[in-house]
């Protein structure tokens, strides 16, 4: 099974020492809905790593479990090398920035922050050095005194950051805690807050839904659907060689091919889509005669002389869509197949509906699913 | 339209229409307005004058300020005024000891039938009567009553212990009767206080304890506020329980007005009232300025 399979994933980071965060076949149900299912990860230290699937998949709770918000009903929780699974999240070494931030509406910035260093009981003048030190970092010097509902949505949001941050927890928990930013706002956020994960070089889970913003922040990616991680890799792993369907649908765009294989080298495969036969890649083993999907993304489906040597047909031009640096060309392929073509659009000017041009991809680009 | 079509013209049509909307809560507020005014307002006027000018008094009425100098100069009436306020800061305190809890119970249960259930069983007893409630409490507490029986029956107390005629009573009966008041102002702000604010207290390491202490209890202290003084204030002025629970015994300025009432000692009866109202107007303002300044930010939405 692929939740299995995530165990084996490859951990980046120092040999020998055990994962920041290593969840083992952890379970939720909420009711009859079986919220996270048996998921096993394993994050290294320092690792800026996402969890990502549309809502209602589990990332959330999965998230909640690790900062013991959730008791996982089967499973365990291990931290730093240590069963946490039974640890109450006032006991546990991570910190969360909420969804809606929660920050302290009778307190203000200062003491939003130094709440977790009071609870410790650390001394006075630490605190306040402390304090200031993290509000430099989120670049909010001298915003100590201000009350929480004089801020602004981005304001808020470092506050919520810095609030975490400054208790050294060995993992940050983030629940999208972007979503409530207009988008230029989040943009910039995202930036700053890789940056920001650079600078401290703590464990960062982060939870979205968005997946532009897992691929451009995240060193890994788990993608999460109905309780279950689909797949786990870098954003250019699972952009290029998604593992499921669903994978391939929710990351970016693709054109999916149901067919059979005919042979296969190990390295490479031929699959037959009725009247279409064509070189492709698996990302896991196939044998001959299994039925399979093959995945396409749009930039890869070439036209006119941009397409390959082998993997080339005639096809006609369905329609065009203007969508300003490129252009969408929906492509009749033989065997009545529509397939979707993304091109630049300096090389758009000679396509017109109802001319016939030359469709062809590259093999490498022509993954085949494991289902 | 009627508007000429030139620009100029409808500048004035626009002008009287926006006058118009501005004046139309006149009639509005009339009713309302001109009812307090008449049954507040002059009758307090009314009060102020007959403490001074007993005119519906026997005999030639004529400005005088024996009776506030009766009640001020008395240290008996200064007694019922301290009995007052002690009786009121009980009740309230025992009301807010019970109806915390209460209401930060009531706002954890899911299921939507048992919280109605607890509405019912807390805001029900409303609908009836004071003076039956006040009578149901005194067959319950007086020395043949159910639980002097049962104190007795379990061997607790050998003789019965009294329950009414004394303050013991009169505060039994007013917790009951005030407790939803209570409940209710405590409840609406911990509806509006969000869980996120509680997981997020947890999760910077607070304990339960700890979190009621730093999060929930100053962010809800508004409701605590508002509910102690709903409580005090319907506390000094009540009448019919702490009369019929007291049975005589206990005096308070509520009776003292009765007392005076009765008695045709009009005067008097005014000062009372009198004192009683400044009492409250004190009481309200001095809670509210306390509040004021150190809970100001707890009462900017989340």
């Amino acid at each position: 099974m692929l939740a299995a399979d995530a165990v084996d994933t490859v951990v980046t980071g120092v040999a020998g020492e055990p994962p920041d965060v290593d969840l083992r076949q952890v379970s939720k149900t909420f009711g009859a809905v079986r919220a996270v299912d048996r998921v096993s990860l394993a994050i290294a230290r320092g690792e800026f790593f996402s969890l990502l699937g549309p809502s209602g998949c589990g990332k959330t709770t999965t998230l909640r479990i690790i900062g013991g918000l959730e008791e996982p009903d089967e499973g365990e929780v291990w931290l730093r090398g240590q069963d946490v699974t039974d640890v109450p999240p006032y006991r546990r070494a991570t910190n969360m920035v909420f969804q809606q931030l929660a920050l302290f509406p009778h307190l203000n910035v200062f003491e939003n922050i130094a709440f977790g260093l009071r609870l410790r009981r650390m001394a006075p003048h630490l605190v306040a050095r402390k304090v200031r030190e993290v509000l430099e970092l989120v670049d909010l010097p001298d915003y100590g005194d201000r009350e929480i509902h004089q801020l602004s949505g981005g304001q808020k949001q470092r506050v919520a950051i810095a609030r975490a941050l400054v208790n050294e927890p060995a993992v940050l928990l983030l629940d999208e805690p972007l979503g409530a930013l207009d988008l230029k706002l989040r943009l910039q956020m995202q930036a700053e807050l890789k940056a920001l994960q650079h600078r401290v070089g703590t464990t960062f889970v982060y939870v979205t839904h968005d997946q532009g913003e897992a691929l451009t922040m995240s060193d890994r990616i788990a993608v999460m659907h109905r309780g279950r991680i689909e797949q786990v890799g870098t954003s250019q792993e699972i952009y290029a060689r998604p593992r499921t369907r669903f994978v391939a649908a929710f990351i970016g765009e693709a054109n999916f091919l149901e067919g059979r294989v005919r042979g296969t080298d190990g390295e490479t495969a031929v699959v037959e889509a009725g009247p279409l036969q064509f070189v492709a890649t698996p990302a896991r083993p196939v044998a001959a005669g299994q039925p399979v999907t093959v995945s396409l993304r749009p930039e890869h489906v070439k036209l006119g002389p941009a397409a390959p040597a082998r993997n080339r047909w005639d096809g006609r031009i369905v329609d065009c869509t203007f969508m300003g640096p490129v252009v969408r060309v929906r492509v009749q392929v033989p065997g009545d197949r529509v397939l979707l073509a993304e091109v630049h659009n300096d090389a758009a000017a000679e396509l017109h509906p109802g001319t016939v041009v030359a469709v062809g991809w590259a093999p490498a680009h022509a993954v085949v699913l494991g289902e | 339209m009627t508007t000429p079509a030139t620009p100029l013209g409808a500048r004035p049509a626009r002008a009287v229409r926006r006058r118009a909307r501005r004046t139309a809560v006149v009639p509005l507020l009339a009713p309302a307005t001109g009812a307090f005014v008449l049954v507040f307002w002059v009758c307090m006027g009314v009060l102020v004058v007959m403490s001074i000018y007993p005119f519906l008094a026997a005999g030639t009425p004529r400005v005088t300020l024996e009776a506030w100098r009766r009640f001020l100069g008395d240290a008996y009436y200064w007694g019922v005024v301290g009995t007052t306020l002690r009786l009121a800061a009980v009740v309230t305190g025992v009301c807010l000891l019970l109806g915390y809890p209460a209401a930060y119970a009531i706002h954890t249960i899911r299921r939507p039938g048992w919280a109605l259930a607890c509405y019912v069983v807390l805001f029900a007893p409303i609908l009836v009567s004071v003076v039956v409630r006040t009578y149901g409490w005194l067959l319950l507490l007086s020395p043949t009553g159910a639980v002097n029986w049962v104190l007795r029956t379990l061997g607790l107390v050998r003789e019965p212990i009294p329950l009414i005629f004394n303050t013991t009573g009169i505060v039994i009966a007013m917790v009951h009767i005030l407790l939803p008041f209570a409940v209710f102002p405590i409840l609406s702000v911990i509806g509006q206080l969000g869980g996120d604010l509680r997981e997020a207290a947890m999760d910077l390491g607070a304990t339960r304890w700890q979190t009621f202490r730093r999060v929930t209890l100053p962010l809800t202290l508004p409701g605590v506020v508002a509910a102690a003084q709903i409580v005090f204030t319907l506390t000094i002025s009540a009448f019919v329980t702490p009369f019929l629970m007291g049975g005589g015994k206990v005096q308070i300025l509520s009776g003292l007005i009765y007392r005076d009432m009765e008695a045709v000692n009009l005067a008097f009866a005014s000062v009372v009232a009198l004192v009683l109202l400044g009492l409250a107007v004190a009481i309200l303002v001095a809670s509210n300025l306390l509040v004021r300044g150190t809970y100001r930010r707890a009462e900017v939405p989340v």
